[in-house]
C-alpha cells in the first residue's frame, strides 16, 4: 500500500539534497512504470518516492550528433522506439523499446528507468551491450560515465552510488552498413516479459556482436562467441561453434516462464534469428523498418 | 515541495481544475474518488490491463500506476470528456454499432487509447491497431469486434468533412 | 419480422462508451464499512493466532473480525455442499482463504490494516494434484470427525450399450490421458459487494449471475427467510462463472447484520486467483474405431479436481460427464467422472461447465483416429455425427439439428481442401454441451397507459447482451419499439424468480418465459378488447404488429388499454412462465432445452525453432437456430473461442508443493491480447429455426471456450505431427516435443 510521501523538485540540487535523508528508503521514479508496479505488488517499500520528472536539468529528448545519439534520463521508450534515426541505425534498440509492456508503459517509461531498474530481462538492455553504450551518472559529487557492461551488477543492482542518478545514455554511431536487431521471445505476443532476449550487431567489416537477456542475473554479452560468430558467417559449422559458444556464455534459470533447457535452446534460436536479421538489415539499402 | 497534500493544476477534459490530493495518490484514485470521474474503471491495478487508461498530453497511460503529482500542468482526458457537448464521438459510436462493447468495463481504456491511435494514424492497418491495443485487454469479445470498430471509427474519421484541412 | 433477427444495437452500450455505466465497484453506501480481507499464506495449515494489533492502531479501522467474532458453529455456505466457512475456522484449506476480515472507514485504512494484520501458523501438507489426493497416505482436505477419509468428494456413472462385448470388434483403439489445467476466469471487474441491513433482513448488492441461486445460500447460510434477503444483481464486469455462485456476499449479509451496518468487500484482481477457477481435469480415454472410422466404444475415466470447497464442483462433474459422448454417435459408453478435493481456489462454473477437458480429449482422440485410418479429419466426424432427430444421450432429447451443415460450412470457410504453406497445419473440432436442465425461468411484462413496456426478468446482464435480446422478443410479440421497452433485471425483491444466468440458456429459457409473458398481456388486450365489445366475441381475431383486429375494426394496443383503463391509470401485467421437463429419476434431473453446438475449424502455424504456435486463420459456425440477434451471437462464439485460445496456448494456475499459487496475477497469469488472436476469424450461423427457444432459437456463449482448444491443438498436430495431450500447448511444451522426436 502506498505509505510513502512524493517529492517534486524541479532542479537536481533539491534532488541531491532530498536522497541522503532517505538513503536506500528513497526511490527515484521517472515513469514509475515498475517502481509503483513493485511497491503494489509488494516487492518493496520506499518512504520517500522522487519524481524528476519535473526536474528541469534532465532532458527527455533524443539528441543525435555526429558521434553517436544521447537520450536525456527523460526519454520515452515509446519516443525511442518510433524516432527515425533509432529505428535506422539502432534498429536493436527500436525493436527493442517497441516491444517493452504495452504503448501505455512505454509512453511513460524511460529508456534510462529500463536500466536503472535492473531487470535481467529488460528488453533495452541487450541492445545498449552491443552499441556499447555509455551511462552518463551524475552525483552531488559531479559527474562519471559507466560502460553500460560495467553498470548492472546484479538483478535489481547497479553501480549508482547512493545519492547519484542516471543523467543520459549515450550510444556511439555504428559504422557505416551495420545492421542489428533484439528478438524477444515471450509467453504471449502482446504486453510480457521477454523468456529470453537477444541482440545481434553485424558491422561493415563483417563483425558480429551479440548480447542477451533474460539468461542470468545481468545481460551476458557473448564477447567470447563473437569472433566464432564472424567467422562463421561464411561457414555454417564455424557459425554453429559459436552460436554453442554463445550458449555457453549464459546462465539460465528455471522460473514460471520456462524451463533452463528451452532458455539455453532459445538462446541459441533467437541469436540464430537476430543475426539473420541483422545481416538482412545491414544488406539492404533504403531499409525496411520493423 | 514535498508534503503530505500536494496541489495540482491540470486541464482536465478540457478545463482549467485545480486539487488538493495526497501526495501518494494515483490519478486513477483521484479521478474515480475525488472528482468522482468513475468511468476510469480500476481493475489490475499494476499497469497490465489498460482498464485505467487516460490520455495525459495525448499518450495513453494507466492512470493506476501514474502518481497524480505527476499531471501537474498537463492535459488530461478521461472518458468523460470525450463525448462533446453530449453528442459521441465517432469512436464511442463505432464501438457501438460494431458490437464491440459486452461487459463495458475494458471499453473507456480500449477507447482512449483508440483515440490516441487514431490521432496519429489515420489509416492504420491491422497490425498496428493490434499493437496499439495490446495493453487493453478484453475477455468478453476475443477483441474481434473491437478491430472492426476501430478501423469503422478511422474510416468515420477519414470521412470527408465541410471543414478544410483537419 | 421487424425486430427479432436485426442486430440490433446494445440498449446498455451508450452509457458503457460514455462511462457512466455504474458497476458494484463504484457503489457506495452512506455509513458504509470498508472491508478488506486477510488471506491464508500456504495451501494448508492450522491458525494459531491472528495478531491484529498493528491493525488496528491504524487511523480508520474500525475492528478485526476473525472467525472467534462470528457466529457459533461456523455459519457454512454452498449450492450444492454447504462446506465453505464465512472465514478460516481454526484450519485454512488453500492458498489465500479469508481468515480475517478488516472493517475500516475508508479502504485505504482497511487495505493497510489487512496488510498489517499478522497470521500466525502451523503448515499442513497440502494436495494440489489429482495425483497428490489421490495417493494412499493422502492428508485429507477436509479431515472431518466422522467425514469420509478420502478426497473423493463424489464418483458419477454413465453407461449404455456393452463396452466388453463391442471390444471385439474394434478395428484400433486409442487410449491415452490427457490432462486440462487449472484456468481462472480473469473478468476484468474485480469481486465486490455491498450488503446492508434492511427490514428485518438484508440486501445484498453485488454482480451476481444467479440473484435467486445466491438469495437461497445466504438465507440457509444465516438461517433468514427467502423474503428476508434481497439480492440486486449489478450489471456484471464480466463474469464467464466466476460471478455465479456465492463468493463474498454471505461474509458480507454477515457482516452487516452483525455491525448494523453498510459493509463493501473489496477486492484485487489478483484476489480473484485465489477466489474462483475452473476445475481441472485429469482424462483417460479408450476410444474403439471400425475399419472405416465408426465409434464402437467409448470409456472415460474423468478426474476432476476441485478446490477446497465443492462449489459447484460437483455438479459440474456430473453434468460434463454426461455428455461425454461429444456429438457423436457411441453404441456403447461407460463413463466414471469422479470430483476430487484439493488444496487449491476453489473451483466453480466457468464457461463450458466442465466440458473443454472431455471435448479436448474426444476431439484429440478423432483426430488420432483420423490420422491413422486414412480418414479427413472432416469426414470421420460426419460418419459418426448423430443426425437431426436421432438419439444421442439414450433418454434425453434427440438431436435438435442437422450438424454436418456446420461442419461442412466451418471447414468450407476456413478453405479445408486449399494446400497449406510447409510449417502449417489444420484442425477442426466440434464442441457441444446442454443447458441446464428441468430449469424455470419466470418474467413480467408490464404495459403501461403511454404504450411503453417494462419487462423485469431474474436474468443478469454480464456483456452477454440479454438486456438487448429479451428486449427484441417482447418488442417483436407487442409490436412496441425497443427504446419504448425498459428492462428491470436481477432484483429479487422486483423480479419473478429465475434459476441462473448460465448455461447459455437465457435467451430460450427466459426468452420464452418473456415471450409468454407477451401474449398473456395480448390474450388480456383481447379479452378487454371483447368485454367492451370493440371487436367481436366470436371472430378469429388477428393480433399484428400492436394491433387487434377481427377483420372489420382494427384497435391497436394502446386504444384498447386507454378505453379500458383510462389515459391515466391501468396496467397490463403479462406472466410468463418456462418450465423445463422435470423427470423423476434422471440424473440430471430432466432433460436438455437444447443441444449447444459449434464447429471450429483453424490453422496453425508452429515455428520449429521456438515452438511458437501463431493462429493463422480461425473460423466459428454454431447451430443457433435462430438468431436473435445476429451481431451479438457471432461476438459471443468469438469471445469463448478466443478464450478457449488462451487455453489452448498460454492458460494455466501454477502451485508449488506447499500449495502457494505462483501465477496468481495479471503479470503472471497470461490471457491473450489483441496480438495474440487469429489473423483471419471470421464466424456463421446455422439458422434453421429448430429451437427450443423463441422463433425457434438456441441457446449460445459458452460454445467457443469448449472447443477452440482441441480445434487448435488439432492444428497443431496437424503441422507438426505430434498430438499435444496437455494444455496449455505453450511454446516450451513445443520445442521439447519436436526435439525429442529429432533425438
Amino acid at each position: 500500500m502506498a505509505q510513502f510521501r512524493v517529492a517534486a523538485p524541479r532542479a537536481l540540487d533539491e534532488v541531491f539534497s532530498l536522497l541522503p535523508t532517505y538513503g536506500a528508503d528513497a526511490a527515484l521514479v521517472a515513469g514509475g512504470t515498475d517502481v509503483l508496479i513493485h511497491i503494489r505488488a509488494g516487492k518493496s517499500s520506499p518512504k520517500l518516492l522522487v519524481l524528476l520528472s519535473k526536474v528541469r536539468d534532465l532532458d527527455s529528448t533524443i539528441q543525435v550528433t555526429g558521434s553517436g545519439v544521447l537520450f536525456g534520463a527523460l526519454t520515452r521508450l515509446s519516443d525511442v522506439a518510433s524516432h527515425p534515426v533509432i529505428r535506422d541505425r539502432y534498429a536493436a534498440l527500436a525493436d527493442a523499446a517497441g516491444q517493452i509492456g504495452s504503448e501505455q508503459i512505454r509512453n511513460r517509461g524511460t529508456l534510462c528507468g529500463n536500466i536503472g531498474n535492473a531487470s535481467p530481462a529488460a528488453d533495452t538492455m541487450p541492445p545498449l551491450y552491443i552499441y556499447d553504450a555509455v551511462v552518463n551518472v551524475v552525483g552531488p559529487n559531479g559527474r562519471r560515465a559507466v560502460p553500460i557492461q560495467s553498470f548492472v551488477t546484479a538483478p535489481g543492482k547497479t553501480s549508482l552510488a547512493q545519492g547519484e542518478l542516471i543523467e543520459s545514455i549515450f550510444c556511439p554511431c555504428p559504422e557505416d552498413g551495420a545492421g542489428s536487431a533484439y528478438i524477444k521471445l515471450a509467453r504471449r505476443n502482446g504486453i510480457d516479459i521477454a523468456t529470453v532476449g537477444a541482440a545481434a550487431m553485424i558491422l561493415g567489416t563483417g563483425k558480429v556482436r551479440v548480447a542477451l537477456g533474460a539468461v542470468g542475473p545481468t545481460p551476458v554479452r557473448a564477447l567470447d562467441a563473437e569472433d566464432q560468430l564472424g567467422k562463421g558467417l561464411d561457414d555454417a559449422d564455424a557459425f554453429e561453434r559459436g552460436i554453442d559458444m554463445v550458449a555457453a556464455a549464459t546462465k539460465p534459470i528455471t522460473d514460471i516462464r520456462a524451463s533452463r533447457d528451452y532458455r539455453l535452446a532459445m538462446v541459441k534460436a533467437l541469436t540464430r534469428e537476430a543475426i539473420r536479421v541483422s545481416l538482412e538489415r545491414r544488406l539492404t539499402t533504403g531499409r525496411v523498418l520493423p | 515541495m514535498m508534503s503530505d497534500t500536494i496541489e495540482l493544476q491540470f486541464t482536465l477534459n478540457g478545463l482549467p481544475k485545480t486539487i488538493a490530493v495526497r501526495s501518494s495518490a494515483m490519478l486513477a484514485e483521484v479521478l474515480r474518488d475525488d472528482l468522482g470521474l468513475l468511468g476510469t474503471k480500476i481493475s489490475c491495478n499494476e499497469g497490465e490491463c489498460g482498464a485505467c487508461t487516460v490520455l495525459i498530453d495525448g499518450r495513453t497511460a494507466n492512470s493506476c500506476i501514474v502518481l497524480a503529482a505527476e499531471v501537474d500542468g498537463c492535459e488530461v482526458l478521461t472518458i468523460e470528456g470525450l463525448a462533446a457537448g453530449g453528442e459521441l464521438h465517432p469512436i464511442q459510436t463505432a464501438f457501438i454499432e460494431e458490437g464491440a462493447v459486452h461487459c463495458g468495463y475494458c471499453t473507456p481504456g480500449m477507447i482512449l487509447s483508440t483515440k490516441a491511435l487514431l490521432d496519429r494514424n489515420h489509416d492504420p492497418d491491422s497490425a498496428e491497431v493490434r499493437k496499439a491495443l495490446e495493453g487493453n485487454l478484453c475477455r468478453c469479445t476475443g477483441y474481434n469486434r473491437i478491430l472492426k470498430a476501430v478501423s469503422r471509427a478511422a474510416g468515420k474519421l477519414r470521412a470527408p468533412s465541410p471543414v478544410a484541412g483537419e | 419480422m421487424d425486430v427479432v433477427g436485426k442486430s440490433v444495437l446494445r440498449g446498455d452500450a451508450y452509457k458503457k462508451v460514455v462511462g457512466t455505466h455504474e458497476f458494484a465497484i463504484d457503489g457506495r453506501v452512506p455509513g458504509m464499512l470498508w472491508a478488506r480481507l486477510v488471506r491464508a499464506p500456504t495451501g494448508h495449515g492450522r491458525i494459531v493466532s491472528v495478531d491484529a494489533s498493528e491493525a488496528l492502531a491504524v487511523p480508520g479501522v474500525v475492528s478485526v473480525i476473525t472467525a472467534a467474532d462470528l457466529p457459533k458453529p461456523m455459519p457454512l455456505y454452498g449450492s450444492v455442499v454447504a462446506d465453505q466457512p464465512l472465514l478460516a475456522d481454526g484450519t485454512y484449506r488453500y492458498h489465500g482463504e479469508p481468515v480475517a476480515v478488516v472493517l475500516a472507514d475508508n479502504d485505504e485504512a482497511a487495505l493497510i490494516g489487512a496488510a498489517r494484520t499478522r497470521i500466525a501458523y502451523e503448515e499442513l501438507p497440502a494436495v494440489v494434484t489429482v495425483a497428490d489426493a489421490l495417493a494412499h497416505d493422502a492428508a485429507l482436505v477436509h479431515d472431518t470427525e466422522g467425514g469420509p477419509r478420502s478426497n473423493v468428494h463424489k464418483a458419477y456413472n454413465y453407461a449404455w450399450g456393452d463396452v466388453g462385448s463391442a471390444e471385439a470388434q474394434c478395428h484400433k483403439i486409442f487410449e491415452n490421458t490427457y490432462t486440462f489445467p487449472m484456468i481462472h476466469h480473469f473478468a476484468l471487474e474485480p469481486f465486490s459487494v455491498i450488503a446492508w441491513p434492511e427490514s428485518g433482513g438484508v440486501q445484498i448488492k453485488s454482480p451476481v449471475q444467479h440473484p435467486f441461486l445466491l438469495r437461497r445460500v445466504v438465507a440457509e447460510c444465516l438461517k433468514l427467510e427467502l423474503s428476508k434477503v434481497r439480492v440486486v444483481a449489478t450489471s456484471i464486469g464480466g463474469g464467464f462463472g466466476s460471478k455465479g455462485y456465492a463468493k463474498y456476499e454471505p461474509l458480507a449479509a454477515c457482516l452487516a447484520l452483525q455491525t448494523g451496518r453498510p459493509v463493501k468487500i473489496s477486492t484485487s484482481l489478483d484476489e480473484a486467483f485465489v477466489t474462483a477457477r475452473r476445475l481441472s481435469a485429469t482424462v483417460r480415454m479408450r476410444t474403439g474405431f471400425d475399419r472405416d472410422g465408426r465409434i464402437l466404444l467409448q470409456q472415460v475415466e474423468a478426474d476432476y479436481l476441485m478446490g477446497a470447497y465443492a462449489d459447484a464442483g460437483p455438479r459440474i462433474t456430473q453434468k460434463a460427464a454426461y455428455v461425454s459422448c461429444g456429438p457423436y454417435r457411441i453404441p456403447n459408453l461407460r463413463t466414471v467422472a469422479r470430483a476430487i478435493y484439493s488444496n487449491t481456489t476453489p473451483s466453480t462454473a466457468a464457461r463450458g461447465f466442465g466440458m473443454p477437458p472431455l471435448n479436448f480429449a474426444l476431439e484429440t482422440q478423432m483426430q488420432m483416429a483420423a490420422r491413422d485410418l486414412g480418414i479427413d479429419p472432416v469426414e470421420i466426424r460426419l460418419r459418426n455425427l448423430v443426425r437431426k432427430g436421432e438419439q444421442l444421450v439414450p433418454g434425453d432429447i434427440p438431436a435438435d439439428g442437422e450438424w454436418s451443415e456446420g461442419l461442412r460450412r466451418a471447414a468450407d470457410m476456413l478453405g479445408w481442401d486449399e494446400p497449406l504453406p510447409p510449417g502449417t497445419g489444420r484442425g477442426i473440432s466440434i464442441g457441444i454441451k446442454n443447458p441446464i436442465p428441468g430449469s424455470v425461468s419466470n418474467a413480467l411484462v408490464k404495459l403501461h397507459a403511454d404504450n411503453s413496456l417494462t419487462v423485469a426478468v431474474g436474468t443478469s446482464e454480464m456483456g452477454q447482451g440479454a438486456c438487448t435480446v429479451l428486449a427484441q422478443i417482447a418488442a417483436e410479440e407487442l409490436g412496441i419499439p425497443m427504446d419504448r421497452i425498459t428492462m428491470i433485471m436481477g432484483d429479487t425483491a422486483a423480479v419473478p424468480f429465475d434459476v441462473a444466468t448460465a448455461g447459455s440458456r437465457s435467451t430460450v429459457t427466459m426468452g420464452n418465459a418473456v415471450q409468454s409473458a407477451c401474449k398473456d398481456v395480448i390474450k388480456q388486450l383481447e379479452d378487454m378488447a371483447k368485454e367492451l365489445g370493440l371487436i367481436a366475441a366470436d371472430e378469429t381475431v388477428q393480433i399484428k404488429g400492436g394491433m387487434v383486429s377481427d377483420g372489420q375494426n382494427s384497435l391497436s394496443f394502446n386504444d384498447i388499454f386507454t378505453r379500458y383503463f383510462s389515459k391515466t391509470q391501468g396496467e397490463v401485467v403479462g406472466r410468463g412462465l418456462y418450465k423445463g421437463e422435470v423427470v423423476a429419476g434422471h440424473p440430471l434431473g430432466g432433460l436438455s432445452d437444447f443441444w449447444e453446438v459449434i464447429f471450429i475449424a483453424v490453422k496453425a502455424r508452429v515455428d520449429p525453432a521456438t515452438g511458437k504456435v501463431r493462429i493463422t486463420k480461425m473460423i466459428n459456425v454454431s447451430d443457433i437456430g435462430k438468431a436473435i440477434n445476429p451481431l451479438h451471437c457471432k461476438s459471443q462464439e468469438e469471445g469463448g473461442a478466443m478464450m478457449g485460445l488462451g487455453h489452448a496456448l498460454m492458460e494455466q494456475m501454477l502451485y508449488d508443493e506447499k500449495g502457494r499459487l505462483r501465477n496468481g496475477s495479471p503479470l503472471d497469469y497470461r490471457i491473450p491480447t489483441t496480438m495474440d488472436i487469429p489473423w483471419e476469424m471470421d464466424s456463421s450461423l446455422v439458422e434453421n429455426q429448430d429451437g427450443a427457444g423463441p422463433f425457434g432459437a438456441k441457446g449460445i456463449g459458452e460454445s467457443g471456450a469448449i472447443t477452440a482448444a482441441a480445434a487448435i491443438a488439432a492444428a497443431v498436430a496437424d503441422a507438426t505431427g505430434v498430438f499435444f495431450k496437455d494444455l496449455p500447448i505453450t511454446s516450451e511444451r513445443v520445442w521439447a516435443a519436436l526435439s525429442a522426436d529429432k533425438a
